[in-house]
This record gives structure tokens, C-alpha cells and sequence, in this order.
């Protein structure tokens, strides 16, 4: 029988997971350690603990099988020729799992990266910094400013200043 | 629990506009995700707001990035040089200015120093006349210095601090052999004044393989082969230190490098098995070294390269040498690995912070004009990247895509005029000497003049493809007369083949996969024979309008090929109402066929070829705006 710990979001909700999708948690498995099974996390909404626990379920299963460190290098030299600062998900089910996992709005990605940091699930941080990344590379600054809805605050003045500093750079196609 | 996730299940793309929700990120989340984006995307990102801008430079200057690779080769005719950008993954050239790059008797020889200044000088080259010193570490400029006082080969060099110390490789008849100068290289003045120091401990006199790294204050020292003596030199005190063997913990050691970064000095061993020349190499282990009295910190591997690489490293394609030295370049927390003799692969190591495990590991290929044989000499050095770098990369790229465009230009001119079978070789015909190099003068300005207007300046990069605009001209005044050359050249770039695809093609791929009914429907009618418009399909109506075009643009009332015969007074008409039918054969192609397109991977194409249609057809007025209004929001995204 597997133990449970609960978990209790920040607007009151509980939610029972197993400990060892619990324990893909870093502070999760400290705070276990020391106290009880009843965990409050008042930062994180139901709805987003929610995710985490469907990506920690999902995991759960691989880790535990940690893979050797022979075996994990090769798969560090088998991935794609971009230095990725994540640890490369060796198994493209999983990998693939994670990319359909990601594909949600800006607003949702980043509260669960900042549950996951509160949390400190390494590989969730991960794997959400780098799609957020991947949706700045190759865009135009104005385009960025739309993806992410953020507003131009810069004086006319020092945004013609930076346009002459990098003119080079923002020559169109 | 699937509730909540479908409520979010948006793509990015339905997220442009916002949604009135805050979904701005900043502070140390935004700074993770700018570190995961390449360094030339940082430019854009720097211009989005200040606190984006802010997050990219602390990016630029904190964080952990892979030092760039640079590499130098110089062969007997030619010397180039290179660099790596670990984020984006790609080698670019580096402009060398002609004066770095002499060649003869006494040509002075690049090669890398060990330099602890992290944005300083990663080469120097040296004749007998003369030293310089890079003043960045791309080597794109230099800075002369006077040359030691002693004549010297394959010195050991190495910036300490400020300080430029030259040992050894000194003439052993002259009793030069371990001989050691230091000069100040930063200080005022511009001169250099050598001082004569203490001499290379013994063991090192005789040259063998040494390997160096400096660091703030010392330069180190240590033989690549064994017993591998080690020493070190303090610039203060300008005197060496205690000598000894290094107990490198890997008995089966057979080469060994050394490198200093992050306040460390560490020592690369490759270790194996066999003797003599059966000797193959299995491992590859950085240990960390005690600076003061050189020991090596055996318990601790800070490093330990996986064994397909260390294969990989000693391969030597045949050639029997297996690993005959180690190359290795350490910056920050990062080192990259390689094969001095037989270059090859390199192999970028990123130790983790500290509570993390291990190291990652990552190949870079090479260049490719490494795999060209034979190469002289080469220079390898590694720098952490400062947005200075970045402004040589980019300059490359302008001058990348200026010629790819001018060259995409004039190649379909070619195509369009001899056909595409016979197109190549008419373009790079070189006649024999003592025939005239262009037939007719008067018209090879014209048609300069023409693509000029028409497809942009050459700009000094297109110039070298005047030889293809000489051929062009000289065939095409042999076989049809210039005056429809220019006309060509217009149909060539006003959009008439836009899309990529010949107009076959086009029409193939409308008609095979024209099952859609489109929202605007289109009916055609050319006046002629169809005098009522009649309701068409999408294929047949390119088809009619294909025709149409061809037509017209031989009628020489409307598109004269007398040169000095007046325009009808209608031309404009004419031209507005082409435009216009064009513009359905884009809207079509984007409302129906752009999957298509996608999967041909031609979409960048298409999309550059219809703003340049766009931009020209709002320069001259040539559409209505409710013509226009299918691909409204698709032109907005590019006019704004």
C-alpha cells in the first residue's frame, strides 16, 4: 500500500497524491522528513497544483529507475546540438508527453514554473523555462512584446538611441 | 482534473494580443529564461522593455555562458579565423584584417597564449622582427609590441595579469634554451621594456611538449608527457618555484594539459592501455591541482569524459597516432577538449554548480574548412563572450544575406531567360583571353541599371557577380536582343515568379489540390475573348491569368521593346489591373495551399516574395484597398 501525503492548495483544496509523486518535490520530501503528511501550500491554486501533480504522476513512473551515470551522459551526447541547460529527458514517449504538456497560454506557464520553483521540482523549472525560451528565440522585439503582452517602456528617445547602438542587428529580411 | 488543463489549452499563438490577462514575467524567472536564449537573440530581447533589457545584459555579464571557441588555421596560402558560439550552435567566420595574415620568410606566426585576462588576447604572433599581441580576443586586431631580446621557436607565452612572459624555446647553442623575459604589455607608452628573469628549471630546457596556464599572478607549467615535471613562475617575485613530478592519480597517464579558470588549476589526464605504439587511449579526467605546492587533489574527479567521446577524440581516421596529445582550453566552468594532432571533434565539458552531478557533455563540429588538408599551423583559444563579439558575428550575417539574395536573383533571371537546364553554365562562362570581355556596353549598363531598380543595389558584395550580368548580356544580345532582356528581368522580380515554384508548379499544385471553396470567390473575365466574367475554379483561373500576363507583356503597345517608344497612356491600368489578379493567386496560395507550402519548406520564401509585392504595390498605388482585404492581417503584421 502506497503511502499518501496530502496536499493542500491555496484555496483550501486537498489532494492526495502518492509519495513517491510527492517526493518529485525537493521541499516536499524535506518537509515529510521532518513533520507530518498534511502539507499546506498557500502560494500555489488548486488549479495549478493540479498540473504539477498530473507532470509529478508522469515522472514518478521514469525516476524511478535512475539512470547510471554512463548511461545518462550518452544520452547528454545524443541530444540535439544545442546545449540545453535541462537534463535531456532520454525517452521521446516522455518527451513527447512533456511537449503536449507545455502547450498552454503565457499566464499558465509561468504560475507553474513558479509553483514548481516554490516546490523546487528541477526537471518542471526546466522544461518550462525552456519552452518559454523557445517562444522568444527568432522574434523581433515588437513581436516579443505581443507574445507576452508587455508593454514598451521605453522614451522615443532612448528607443532611437538603442536602434542606432544595434542597427546591424535589426536589419529586416 | 482534464478540466482545468483544457481550459488552458491555448496555443502561443492565440496568446498574441493578451487577453487582458497579466501574464508579464520578471525578475529572476525572466533572467532564467534569458539565459536559455541565444546570445544573438539577446539583441531583440534587450529592446523589448528596460526591465527585459535589464535581464538581458545581467544575462550577457553574469551568468553561466559556454565560452566561445576560437580557432585560427593557417595553411601556406591563406590564414582564417573562427568562432564557435556554443548557444546558437553555429561557426562563424571572422574578418582578419590583411596585415594579420603575412605570409613569407619571415611571416610571423600566430599562435595562443595562455592569458588569465578574461577579455584579453587569446593569440600573439611572432617573427624575429617583430611580436603582436591580439587586441581582442577574436585576433581581428593587433597590437605590435617590441620583440624579446632573445630569438625564439615555439616559445611558451602566457599573459599573466598584465604581465606577457616568454620562456624557453630559446637557442640551446646560445645557452638560451630556458631563457625567461617579462614585460609589462598593458603599461603607458606603447613600448615594452623585456626583463630578463630567472631561468626555466632544467627539466623544461630542452623543450619538450609543455602545457601552460596562468593565472592572476603565476604562470604554470607542465610537461605534456611523463614524468610530467611541473613548475610554476611568479611574476612578482620573477622567480619559479618548486619542481616537481606530478602524481597524476591515473597511472596509465600518458598525456596530460593543464588550465586555470574559477581560481582553479586543473589538469586534463588521458589515460589507456597498451604499450608503445599499441597505446590507445580510454579515459579522459580532470583533478583538481594545489597551486602553491602542486598537488594533485587526487580523491575528487571534477570531470570524467564519457567514453564514446574519448573514442571519438583519439579516432584519428587510420592514421596509427591514437591520441598522441590533449588539447584542452578551460574558461569559467566550462572546458572544451580535443585533439591537438588530428583535429577533429571538439568536446564542450560544463561542470555543474556546486550541489549539482557531474558534468554535461556536448560535441561541436568542426568547421568545415578544417577537414581540408594541409594546414600549417593552428591556434585554438576559448573566451567567455562579451556583446563585442557579437558584433562581428552579425556583420557576417548582413554581408551573408546581401549576397544570397543578389545571387537568388540573378540565378533566376538565368533560369528564366536560357532555361534552367542551360542557366548555370551560361552565368559562369569565362570567355578566352583576347576575346572582348562584353559584346555591348550599352547594354550591360541597362540591364545593371534595371536589376538595380528593381532588385535592390548590388552593393559592393554583389559586384562580384558582374561576370554573370556580362554573360547574361552577351548571350542574350547574341540570341534575342537586350530590350527583351529587360523586360524579363522585370518579369523576373515583379512577383510574376514571386513564388518560388515556376508557374507549372504553381499551377500543379493548385489544381491537384484545389478541393477548397474559398471564401472570396473569383470570377475572370479578360475583355478578349471572355467578355462577362465567368465563375472559374482556382486552378483554371491562374491558368487564364498565367496566359493573360504572358500576353500582355508581349504586346508591345502596352510593354514597348523599342527602346524610346513611349509608354500607352493607360500603362498604369494595365499594371494596376495584373497587380491586382496576382494578388488572388497569393490569396488563394496563403487561404488554401499554405500547409503545403510549409511542408516544402518554402514559407519564408513565399512570405518575403509577398512583401516585397505588398510593399511595391502601396509604393505605386497599384491595388484598392478592398482588393486587399483577404490577407488584410496578414499584410498589417508586415507593413507596421
Amino acid at each position: 500500500m502506497a503511502k499518501m501525503i496530502k496536499l493542500v492548495s491555496g484555496d483550501g483544496a486537498e489532494f492526495e497524491v502518492e509519495e513517491e509523486v510527492a517526493f518529485q518535490s525537493k521541499i516536499i520530501k524535506d518537509i515529510v522528513a521532518d513533520a507530518d503528511d498534511v502539507i499546506p501550500l498557500p502560494t500555489v491554486s488548486s488549479k495549478v497544483l493540479i498540473q504539477v501533480i498530473e507532470y509529478c504522476r508522469k515522472h514518478a513512473a521514469v525516476n524511478s529507475f535512475p539512470l547510471s551515470p554512463s548511461s545518462s551522459a550518452a544520452a547528454a551526447a545524443s541530444s540535439s546540438s544545442s546545449i540545453s541547460y535541462s537534463k535531456p529527458v532520454s525517452d521521446p514517449a516522455l518527451r513527447a508527453w512533456d511537449n503536449e504538456f507545455v502547450k498552454l497560454n503565457n499566464s499558465s506557464l509561468f504560475d507553474i514554473v513558479i509553483a514548481a520553483n516554490y516546490l523546487d521540482i528541477e526537471e518542471l523549472v526546466d522544461l518550462v523555462l525552456e519552452t518559454v525560451a523557445d517562444r522568444i528565440k527568432g522574434k523581433q522585439a515588437q513581436e516579443i512584446r505581443r507574445q507576452f503582452n508587455i508593454e514598451n517602456d521605453f522614451t522615443p528617445e532612448e528607443e532611437e538611441a538603442l536602434r542606432r547602438e544595434n542597427s546591424w542587428a535589426f536589419q529586416n529580411n | 482534473m482534464e478540466m482545468a488543463r483544457n481550459c488552458d489549452r491555448e496555443t502561443e499563438e492565440a496568446e498574441a494580443g493578451g487577453g487582458g490577462r497579466n501574464s508579464s514575467i520578471h525578475g529572476d524567472v525572466l533572467e532564467e529564461v534569458v539565459s536559455r536564449v541565444s546570445a544573438l537573440d539577446l539583441l531583440h530581447v534587450s529592446r523589448v522593455s528596460r526591465g527585459w533589457r535589464t535581464a538581458a545584459i545581467s544575462s550577457l555579464l553574469c551568468r553561466r555562458r559556454p565560452p566561445c571557441l576560437l580557432l585560427r588555421l593557417q595553411s601556406r596560402r591563406r590564414a582564417s579565423a573562427h568562432v564557435y558560439d556554443p548557444i546558437s550552435g553555429a561557426w562563424r567566420d571572422v574578418p582578419i584584417p590583411p596585415e594579420a595574415s603575412l605570409h613569407g620568410l619571415d611571416a610571423p606566426r600566430v599562435a595562443a597564449l595562455a592569458s588569465s585576462l578574461s577579455g584579453g588576447p587569446r593569440f600573439y604572433a611572432l617573427s624575429s622582427s617583430k611580436l603582436a599581441l591580439a587586441a581582442d580576443p577574436l585576433g581581428t586586431a593587433w597590437r605590435d609590441l617590441e620583440p624579446p631580446r632573445c630569438w625564439r621557436t615555439d616559445p611558451t607565452v602566457a599573459l599573466v595579469g598584465t604581465r606577457l612572459v616568454v620562456a624557453g624555446g630559446g637557442c640551446a647553442l646560445e645557452g638560451n634554451a630556458g631563457s625567461v623575459e617579462m614585460c609589462d604589455a598593458y603599461g603607458g607608452g606603447g613600448g615594452c621594456w623585456w626583463e630578463p628573469c630567472e631561468a626555466m628549471p632544467e627539466a623544461f630546457r630542452l623543450s619538450p611538449a609543455i602545457s601552460a596556464a596562468a593565472s592572476e599572478r603565476r604562470l604554470y607549467v607542465v610537461e605534456r608527457q611523463p614524468p610530467f615535471g611541473a613548475s610554476w613562475f611568479d611574476t612578482e617575485t620573477r622567480r619559479w618555484g618548486p619542481t616537481r613530478s606530478l602524481s597524476v592519480p591515473d597511472p596509465t597517464a600518458r598525456h596530460v594539459a593543464i588550465g586555470f579558470s574559477n581560481g582553479r588549476l586543473l589538469l586534463a589526464a588521458a589515460g589507456g592501455s597498451g604499450m608503445g605504439w599499441g597505446w590507445a587511449a580510454e579515459s579522459v579526467r580532470v583533478w583538481m591541482v594545489e597551486e602553491e605546492t602542486l598537488e594533485v587533489a587526487s580523491e575528487e574527479v571534477v570531470a570524467e569524459m564519457p567514453r564514446e567521446m574519448v573514442a571519438a577524440l583519439a579516432e584519428d581516421g587510420g592514421g596509427g597516432w591514437g591520441l598522441p596529445s590533449i588539447g584542452f582550453l578551460c574558461e569559467s566552468d566550462f572546458a572544451y577538449f580535443y585533439n591537438p594532432v588530428y583535429l577533429k571533434e571538439f568536446f564542450l565539458c560544463e561542470q555543474q554548480a556546486a550541489g549539482g552531478s557531474g558534468c554535461r557533455w556536448q560535441r561541436v563540429e568542426p568547421p568545415a574548412c578544417v577537414e581540408q588538408r594541409p594546414i600549417d599551423k593552428v591556434a585554438l583559444g576559448c573566451c567567455q563572450n562579451g556583446s563585442r563579439l557579437y558584433k562581428y558575428l552579425k556583420k557576417e550575417d548582413k554581408v551573408i544575406r546581401v549576397l544570397s539574395l543578389v545571387l537568388n536573383r540573378i540565378e533566376l533571371i538565368g533560369n528564366l531567360i536560357f532555361g534552367s537546364d542551360v542557366a548555370p553554365l551560361v552565368l559562369k562562362t569565362v570567355r578566352p583571353s583576347g576575346q572582348a570581355l562584353v559584346d555591348d556596353w550599352v547594354c550591360l549598363k541597362t540591364v545593371v541599371q534595371a536589376f538595380e531598380l528593381h532588385c535592390g543595389s548590388l552593393t559592393q558584395y554583389g559586384m562580384k557577380y558582374m561576370r554573370a550580368f556580362v554573360n547574361i548580356c552577351n548571350e542574350v544580345s547574341r540570341r534575342m536582343g537586350w530590350k527583351k532582356l529587360v523586360v524579363m528581368s522585370v518579369e523576373a522580380t515583379t512577383q510574376l515568379s514571386g513564388v518560388p515554384l515556376s508557374m507549372a508548379t504553381v499551377h500543379d499544385l493548385v489544381s491537384q489540390n484545389c478541393t477548397s471553396s474559398a471564401m472570396y470567390e473569383y470570377r475572370w473575365a479578360d475583355g478578349v475573348q471572355i467578355k462577362k466574367p465567368i465563375e472559374v475554379s482556382a486552378p483554371k483561373y491562374v491558368e487564364y491569368l498565367m496566359e493573360w500576363i504572358e500576353v500582355q507583356l508581349d504586346d508591345e503597345s502596352i510593354f514597348p521593346q523599342k527602346l524610346g517608344t513611349p509608354f500607352p497612356a493607360n500603362f498604369k491600368d494595365v499594371v494596376k489591373t495584373i497587380f491586382k489578379r496576382l494578388f488572388r493567386v497569393y490569396a488563394h496560395i496563403y487561404h488554401s495551399h499554405f500547409q503545403k507550402i510549409v511542408s516544402l519548406k518554402e514559407e519564408a520564401h513565399l512570405n518575403t516574395c509577398f512583401k516585397h509585392f505588398i510593399l511595391f504595390t502601396y509604393e505605386f498605388g497599384l491595388i484598392d484597398k478592398k482588393e486587399i482585404a483577404p490577407l488584410q492581417e496578414l499584410i498589417e503584421s508586415i507593413v507596421l
